[in-house]
């Protein structure tokens, strides 16, 4: 209990004006359709299709694992920037694209995954001036406003929820039925965990 | 002269009449409204749990025990239009053991995956909420190192006709053929007692929808 009101003391910490504005937002999958504003849409053609239609390049056809997940993952778009960023829920592979040039920022990202597809599990947090912070059972990874991988942690994050932020501190707990609790904090700068 | 005064009288009680007609349906009506409100309440409350099981009128409030235990969870924060498809809890509830507030718990089946993100799970409870598992889900938990302590265990459901419609929908969603019977299982369970599922499978969740029953899913909350 004394922890728990620590971490809530923590999360309020966050000065009020003192934060970057937030560029980087989720773009909603509706009708088999993500609106990218200005910047174009990504379609889903079918089961195992997607393509990314941006405004100012060409269309680019998205990998199969990524369209097999786009409706349970994350889009993320930067307007600023016109940087588009997937975060899959089950699928094993992070994407980003530059819209402008219709091009990936970098090779598609592999995470590794629970072999069990139904023990796969994702979250993901909106850092106000920092990007993402993207959690699965096997990942814990944060991405800057622009899409880029700051940093990733490869470890047994099953069970593991974000429980709160602060600039600097992720905030974690994981628990049983039973009543048991556990309890990290890391580091945003890197990702390591802190004491 | 006797006729006009004997239909002044009637005249009279006729008014008489209507009035007390009148204060009594306005009695009712207040009343009726009253109670239905009070109904509309209950029904919010058990919307999301089973169709098999009455929430108690009297009890609409959050309450819990005194436990050392006790945590304050937070609810989750949806991703926004188009990609949320339920009403997931925005407020704290109170919790502890299994149970969310248990007065008259209500069942819900945790999958697997449910068993292990505990502290996800309860964030997909309602008040009045107990969790339980099924045979199937216990086994599966003891093979992969996930401790069930706490946790009731029920039957699995015996419907055949459930299981492998349940199978079917899995199929159709693009289910992974492990696990799959399992699922089925699990999923049928849930709907044999009209109880919701809790899962972090999304094809499992789909499924359950798309057959009519409840299921919540855990969604990558932004």
């Amino acid at each position: 209990m004394a922890v728990d009101i620590e971490v809530r003391r923590r999360c309020a910490l966050v000065p009020a004006g003192g934060l970057t504005a937030m560029t980087l937002h989720v773009v909603p999958v509706s009708g088999g359709v993500a609106p990218l504003g200005g910047w174009g849409t990504v379609e889903l053609r079918g089961a195992t299709s997607a393509v990314l239609r941006p405004s100012w390049a060409e269309d680019v056809e998205l990998p199969e694992e990524v369209a097999l997940d786009i409706t349970a993952g994350v889009v993320l778009l930067n307007d600023e920037l016109g940087r588009l960023l997937f975060l899959p829920y089950a699928g094993d592979l992070v994407v980003a694209y530059d819209l402008k040039l219709g091009e990936p920022i970098y090779p598609g990202m592999r995470i590794p995954r629970q072999p069990d597809h139904g023990l796969r599990m994702a979250a993901v947090r909106l850092l106000p001036g920092r990007g993402v912070v993207y959690l699965t059972e096997m990942t814990l990874a944060c991405f800057g406003e622009d899409g880029n991988l700051a940093w990733r942690e490869d470890e047994d994050f099953a069970g593991w929820i974000i429980e709160g932020s602060t600039l600097d501190e992720l905030y974690m707990l994981a628990g049983d039925w039973a009543g048991n609790e556990q309890r990290q904090t890391r580091s945003l700068a890197d990702g390591h965990r802190l004491p | 002269m006797t006729t006009t005064a004997s239909t002044d009288r009637r005249g009279r009680r006729l008014v008489l009449l209507l009035a007390a007609v009148l204060a009594f349906a306005t009695t009712a009506l207040l009343g009726a409204t009253t109670g239905a409100g009070v109904a509309s309440a209950a029904t919010v409350s058990s919307a999301g749990s089973s169709s098999a099981s009455a929430v108690p009128a009297l009890e609409s409030r959050v309450g819990v025990s005194p436990s050392d235990s006790i945590l304050v969870v937070g609810g989750h924060e949806t991703i926004g239009a188009g990609q949320r498809r339920d009403n997931l809890p925005s407020q704290s509830y109170v919790v502890s053991g299994c149970c969310v507030a248990a007065e008259d718990g209500s069942e819900v089946l945790l999958d697997t995956s449910a068993v292990k993100a505990q502290a996800a799970a309860r964030g997909l409870m309602k008040p009045g909420e107990c969790a339980v598992i099924c045979s199937t889900v216990q086994r599966e938990a003891a093979e992969q190192g996930f401790s069930t302590a706490g946790l009731t265990v029920i039957d699995d459901g015996v419907s055949a006709t459930l299981r492998s419609q349940v199978a079917a929908q899995l199929r159709a969603f693009g289910a992974a053929a492990q696990g799959l019977e399992n699922d089925a299982t699990i999923g049928a369970t849930a709907l044999e007692r009209g109880i919701p599922l809790i899962t972090g499978d999304r094809a499992l969740w789909q499924s359950i929808l798309k057959l009519g029953g409840d299921a919540r899913w855990f969604r990558p909350g932004v």
